[in-house]
């Protein structure tokens, strides 16, 4: 499926339907910056997406783990000065995901955004004040 | 939670994707290392023609050397910082090989010039690093380099304007634009956080 018809299909969702149609490994916020890196990158190392995304070496391993067990990046191991070093490397279908996943959550800000003129119409709730 | 709260979140998150894509092109260099690279080679292979008006053969070998150079400062810069690979530039090396060293390729490039080598080359790297920018630029320049070659712009000058240093001129102008391109590709990068 094309970008342009994820879009379309999309944005026949009411919002609810389109908030369940996120896929839950990818819409995690830091595996979603893993997949944003390496999309730009192609490949990185461990090292250096701890760095960008300030995410700590348990967490990050975690979430490399989930999206390698996934099928959206492979890790490959190597050594740079005698030094060992983890690579990870995003497949067609990380590619794919993540572009699904941007291409729905924009769908999403539109649809809050066309809905937004009722919410600012309505008065505020009597029990929050 | 209302929609428009919901909606800013959204933005922020994109913003978020935006600036980790960012961050990841400036620190990679991306666009602008090649842009400058290819440009001042090509400035570099071009400008003897303009006083000699020798043949293009300069020019596509420094395009080609260009490429190789572009490739050997990503892997060094991917093995240093852990990001990034030149996978593209080598395949365009040696597509610039491939057209120096074959009767073919030669053929073409004695007809099309060494823009031939820059477009094309240009183009799969960008392809192969999912790099728009470079593309565009790679079927923008490279196009008006061919067209170049087969003396489409000197053609259509005045008479009176014909000279021997012409055709290399407008190559040289395609070279300033490139190492331009670099430039603001550059200034642009660095304002990534």
């Amino acid at each position: 499926m094309t970008e342009q018809e994820n879009d379309r299909l999309a944005a026949d969702l009411p919002a609810g339907r389109l908030a369940l149609s996120f896929d839950e490994v990818v819409h995690q916020r830091n595996r979603l910056g893993i997949l944003a890196v390496l999309a730009e990158a192609g490949e990185a190392d461990f090292t250096y997406l701890r760095k960008v995304l300030e995410l700590t070496d348990g967490n990050l391993g975690r979430h490399l783990e989930i999206l390698a067990e996934a099928g959206l990046i492979t890790l490959s191991k190597g050594y740079y000065r005698r030094r060992p070093r983890t690579w990870a490397k995003i497949t067609g279908a990380g590619r794919r995901a993540l572009d699904a996943e941007l291409a729905n959550m924009r769908a999403l800000m539109l649809r809050l955004e066309a809905e937004r003129p009722r919410d600012q119409d309505t008065r505020p709730d009597p029990v929050q004040g | 939670m209302s929609s428009a709260s919901q909606s800013g979140d959204g933005k922020d998150w994109e913003s978020r994707v935006s600036a980790v894509r960012a961050r990841v092109r400036r620190d990679r260099r991306a666009t602008s290392l090649p842009l400058l690279f290819l440009g001042v080679a090509t400035a570099v292979g071009i400008a003897p023609q303009l006083s000699s008006g020798a043949g293009d053969a300069l020019a596509g070998l420094m395009i080609t050397l260009a490429f190789a150079a572009i490739w050997v400062v990503f892997r060094f810069r991917a093995a240093r910082a852990g990001v990034g690979r030149g996978t593209g530039f080598g395949v365009a090396s040696l597509l610039g090989l491939f057209l120096m060293l074959t009767i073919v390729g030669f053929v073409a490039l004695v007809y099309a010039g060494p823009f031939l080598i820059f477009g094309v080359g240009l183009l799969v790297a960008a392809v192969w690093q999912r790099n728009a920018f470079l593309a565009v630029w790679a079927i923008v320049i490279g196009g008006i380099g061919v067209f170049e070659g087969f003396f489409g712009i000197t053609n259509r000058l005045p008479v009176s304007l014909w000279a021997q240093w012409e055709h290399p001129a407008i190559y040289l102008v395609l070279a300033l634009m490139t190492i331009l391109a670099g430039i603001i590709a550059w200034l642009r990068e660095n304002r990534a956080t």
